[in-house]
């Protein structure tokens, strides 16, 4: 085939190199396959932040997929029991994410325990997901800054808060206490902000920590009024 | 992802990019038409100028932000075949998915690397290097479709399932392009080193050219008319790569990109299913796949270019250049084998959440 790029023979890879380099130069940025709209309840028991009451909303086309043959029965809906394995498989793939839920105490990281009474609702096309997930330790009520943030820091999955209620306390807890996000908020409620979530998740990218997920994502806190 | 910066410290050694990068960030921005930076704050200022992030980033994390968004909106498009106008819904499906393609293709830990990588060891043409990356997006978009068709349609099988199957063919895949690479580096070393014996005899078919030590050669570089003469290789890399195109040595490399198909591709058929609309899954499929191919293309062909350009900028045929040719010729057959190992092994412990 007389294609004269055949006569350049030698030298000079060198751009090639660096073309290619490029497309590799900086830390892989995945994107992500499913989101989650997530609605997380604090939940107190006997004085104490006990742990998170999750409901993990997936979109259309993951659930199309995670749905996928388990119709045993084929009547066309996916009921509880036909959904359960799948919470189950759910529970034990994101064991290793530590539920992608991240709780501190000030600066300390919580650790959490094994989760309880996983479910799965299907409902026009899409799944839900409830589980309760408990702290290894409870928290005390008074405790100052009690804070978590539901991510995923490879940023394959992408969690975003319900709109409205996405972050409750459950009975039980003190009076005066409420949840919000911290100073970053989420949302587009402006561009500068915005840009200022963009420049967090380079600055993680570039500590090398490829927090990417956290850029994106909010850190919710739960404060009390002094009494 | 630690194998991609492992990578791009190996390709480092030999290149240009701090004065490469931010010109080729420059242009990249300026097409993907990234959205003014916002203004900042003299603080904020120092603390961008300060390692902050660089407009390359930007235009990634940009790039990562779109690709989401047309994710989302495959299933929007899907879902208004049945709801809106037919017509308008197929036009928007398959222009989304086109996009999706041409993004996802940019992305990282793609076949686009081990094909650029590939061209520049084998000092491929322009249009080769374009047709590889057509054959191998269409085999990955026939790979997706008889994914879907086997193990949903035709078994009902489940996502845990799947999931398992996509996985094994992606370490499949992987093993395929580092057994390649390692078969590539053979032969350089092979043609570069004629008299080492590495092995006693290697397939049948190699006819080793190996005697054409090219130092001895004068190929009259500088004549870059069209009558150039320089009708054989003297590229000493795999002969069986070399020569006329043929479907027989393009198969190895785009089948082992293709045969993993993309997640992206598997999803969007599946949800299409689940809608009663696999035809139009096919057909984002597709579309997807010329997007991708798209994206590969330029990328060889920018490689390829590349080496034009280079080559122009050098003296001609000096030792120096020679040394720095055979030197590319190993990095590209390594690259190739890094980027197969690397995803193999990753591709070996890469659990999904969910």
């Amino acid at each position: 085939m007389a294609i004269d790029y055949e006569r350049h023979r030698y030298r000079a890879n060198l751009f090639s190199l660096a073309v290619i380099a490029l497309f590799w130069a900086a830390p892989a940025v995945a994107h992500p396959h499913v989101w989650v709209t997530y609605q997380t309840t604090v939940v107190y028991d006997k004085g104490a932040i006990s742990g998170f009451q999750h409901v993990w909303t997936f979109d259309d086309m993951y659930t199309a997929m995670a749905v996928q043959g388990l119709d045993k029965n084929n009547d066309g809906t996916y009921d509880k029991a036909e959904l359960a394995e799948l919470a189950q498989v759910n529970m034990d793939g994101l064991k290793d994410f530590d539920y992608f839920t991240f709780a501190k105490l000030g600066a300390a990281d919580l650790t959490l325990a094994a989760p309880q009474e996983p479910w799965l609702e299907h409902t026009n096309g899409i799944l839900r997901l409830h589980y309760k997930l408990p702290l290894s330790q409870p928290v005390l009520a008074e405790a100052e800054n009690f804070n978590f943030s539901v991510h995923d820091p490879s940023y394959f999955i992408a969690f975003d808060p319900e709109k409205t209620d996405a972050l409750k306390l459950s009975a039980g807890a003190p009076e005066g206490c409420k949840v919000a996000f911290g100073e970053v908020k989420s949302g587009p409620e402006s561009e500068e902000l915005k840009a200022k979530l963009l420049d967090n998740a380079f600055a993680q990218e570039l500590g090398q920590t490829q927090d990417i997920g956290a850029g994106f994502s909010t850190t919710a806190t739960v404060t009390c009024a002094k009494s | 992802m630690k194998s991609i910066q492992a990578f791009f410290i190996v390709a480092a050694l030999a290149i240009l990019v701090p004065l490469f990068g931010s010109a080729a960030a420059q242009e990249k921005r300026q097409h993907f038409a990234v959205p003014a930076a916002p203004a900042y704050s003299a603080a904020q200022q120092q603390s961008l100028s300060a390692g902050g992030p660089g407009m390359f980033e930007r235009a990634r994390i940009w790039l990562m932000a779109q690709q989401s968004k047309f994710h989302r909106e495959l299933s929007a498009a899907v879902k208004n075949l049945k709801t809106g106008e037919p017509a308008r819904a197929i036009l928007v499906l398959t222009g989304i998915a086109f996009l999706y393609g041409v993004l996802h293709a940019a992305g990282p830990g793609h076949g686009k690397a081990v094909i650029s990588s590939y061209v520049l060891a084998n000092e491929e043409t322009v249009r080769r290097g374009i047709s590889l990356s057509f054959l191998a997006a269409l085999i990955q978009a026939l790979s997706a479709i008889f994914f879907v068709g086997i193990f949903a349609i035709l078994f009902n099988q489940t996502k845990p399932v799947m999931d398992q199957a996509e996985n094994t063919i992606e370490s499949l895949s992987w093993g395929l392009v580092a057994a390649l690479g390692s078969w590539m580096l053979y032969r350089q070393f092979k043609a570069t080193w004629p008299s080492v014996k590495l092995v006693e005899a290697g397939p049948a078919h190699h006819r080793d050219h190996a005697h054409h030590i090219h130092e001895q050669h004068d190929h009259g570089h500088h004549d870059h008319g069209a009558n150039c003469n320089c009708g054989h290789s003297h590229m000493p890399a795999p002969q069986d790569l070399q020569g006329a195109w043929s479907w027989r040595k393009a198969f190895p490399i785009a089948l082992s990109v293709g045969i993993r198909p993309c997640t992206g591709a598997i999803i969007l058929l599946i949800f299409a299913m689940s809608q009663g609309l696999l035809w139009a899954g096919i057909l984002g499929t597709f579309a997807m796949a010329l997007g991708t191919a798209i994206t590969v293309s330029i990328l060889a062909a920018l490689t390829v270019y590349s080496r034009d350009f280079a080559e122009r900028m050098s003296g001609d045929g000096s030792l120096w250049a020679q040394r720095i040719h055979t030197a590319a010729g190993f990095a590209g057959a390594a690259l190739v084998f890094l980027l197969g190992a690397a995803f193999f092994m990753a591709s070996l412990k890469d659990p999904s959440p969910l």
